[in-house]
């Protein structure tokens, strides 16, 4: 009876209604205030970012599980005509590739033996931690995956991850068990590259669609829709010759290139997990000791 | 005497622990699901916003259910998951509780079509405030179309996710209050 007698009392109080009042309006601002303090970079919200990304990635590689059987399930129905229409292609493809593998066999002895006769420093083989995605949270305006890797996995921040057609992204946090990546089509995606048969330099920015746009191009740069785009390795950050895309539209809005993955249907990806060599980063051109 | 003084203040601390309890726990969940986008094809992966129906119908339903710092909390935490800015999702599900409360007089004596039609004006105007802000934060202005999409799969899904938001309102606010 008391308690009963006690409630409206304290409803009734200005300073409670005061506060459920004011509450809303405190807590959106703070919101405010950390976005703001975001954007200047003055809040260091990654290690706070990765803890709580280590904490969920077990969950959410748990719960993805049923999530990819369906999704694998769906990709495999096909048709029998599909069945055939791929069986021929893939055999044309073969006889091609075939004749490619006869010419890079060719190649590869020709190319050893001017590193021999040059003691040209080569680059480092590269190692590859094979992850399934997990999820990808990020929403409408932010393009990111999640990988069950980390850290301890030797998975470290600004790691290449590639698709099995290219280059999909990079590693921009990475906790004990759990990384983030950075997709190109994200709008903060910046990627040195280069055309790959003329060797121009530029920069691949995400737009956040499907489509990514070259930057900081030359003046006559002579590019032609079709043409690949490979990373130029500039910048010690992401190793080069990485294909990306290629270019599919050049016009008065920029010139457009289409990724070779579809970042959407991506499963499972590759992250290398070796740095560029620090001699080549520093430029250290210190000869190396001449083979025997 | 000390026993009925202890009791005083132990059950209502019970209520409120089991409240926030359990409202994390469902909110932790719908997290969860809200990391794992549907595929539309043409259109991307979309996120349907889970939290934000929730937020939205215990708002109107059961208002001591989901606090303003539950809310946040959870809103910051989905901002930390999903590598947004922290504080964006925090700051729109904020306001669409706070407009929500506002108009619960009314809403809450309203049959289940204007409910949902409120759940698709909130939405709608949550993927406006979310475009406006990250074009303000990118210094360009951003397809809107995802999350269009976005918003229009969350009123779809609403009829779906409306018995267990009400079985689950309904659980949590009966456990809170048995306690006190």
């Amino acid at each position: 009876m008391s308690r009963r007698a006690r409630k409206p009392a304290l409803d009734a109080l200005p300073i409670r209604s005061l506060t459920g009042r004011l509450t809303p309006a405190v807590l959106i601002l703070l919101c405010v205030t950390l976005v703001a303090f975001h954007k200047t970079g003055t809040l260091p919200v990654e290690r706070l970012r990765v803890s709580v990304t280590d904490f969920m990635a077990p969950v959410l590689a748990a719960v993805s599980k049923p999530f990819a059987v369906v999704a694998d399930s769906f990709d495999g129905l096909t048709t029998i005509r599909e069945l055939k229409a791929d069986n021929m292609r893939l055999r044309e493809e073969n006889a091609k590739l075939q004749l490619w593998y006869e010419s890079a066999l060719k190649l590869q002895a020709e190319n050893q033996s001017f590193r021999e006769l040059l003691n040209v420093k080569a680059d480092p083989a590269l190692v590859f931690v094979t992850a399934r995605v997990i999820s990808d949270p990020g929403g409408a305006f932010v393009k990111s995956f999640l990988l069950p890797v980390g850290k301890k996995d030797g998975v470290h921040e600004g790691n290449a991850v590639l698709s099995g057609h290219g280059l999909i992204g990079r590693v921009v946090e990475a906790g004990n068990q759990s990384a983030r990546v950075l997709l190109v089509t994200d709008l903060n995606s910046r990627i040195p590259v280069m055309v790959q048969n003329t060797r121009t330099r530029a920069i691949l920015a995400g737009k956040n669609g499907d489509l990514l746009q070259l930057e900081r191009l030359p003046i006559d740069s002579g590019l032609t829709v079709g043409q690949r785009i490979v990373t130029s390795g500039d910048g010690g950050q992401l190793p080069a010759d990485i294909p990306i895309g290629t270019i599919v539209e050049i016009g008065p809005k920029g010139v457009w290139v289409q990724p070779l993955t579809n970042i959407h249907k991506v499963t499972y990806v590759q992250v290398i997990n070796t740095s560029v060599d620090p001699g080549l980063m520093t430029g250290d051109l210190t000869p190396a000791t001449p083979a025997p | 005497m000390s026993l009925k003084r202890n009791e005083g203040w132990r059950e209502p601390l019970l209520a409120i622990t089991a409240r926030l309890g359990l409202t994390f726990l469902i909110g932790f969940v719908l997290l969860v699901l809200s990391v794992f986008p549907i595929p539309t094809g043409h259109f991307g992966d979309v996120r349907p916003g889970f939290i934000l129906m929730a937020v939205y119908y215990w708002s109107i339903m059961w208002p001591s259910v989901m606090t303003y710092l539950t809310t946040f909390l959870i809103g910051i935490a989905f901002d930390l998951l999903a590598g947004a800015p922290p504080g964006m999702n925090a700051m729109t599900l904020l306001m669409v509780q706070a407009v929500t409360r506002s108009q619960r007089k009314f809403m809450i004596n309203q049959s289940f079509r204007v409910i949902w039609a409120g759940l698709a004006l909130v939405a709608f105007l949550t993927a406006l405030i979310h475009w406006i802000l990250f074009s303000l934060l990118h210094g360009a202005v951003l397809g809107a179309q995802t999350a269009l999409v976005g918003a229009v799969l969350t009123c779809l899904l609403f009829p779906v996710m409306m018995p267990p938001l009400s079985h689950f309102g309904r659980w949590i606010a009966d456990k809170s209050s048995r306690l006190v």
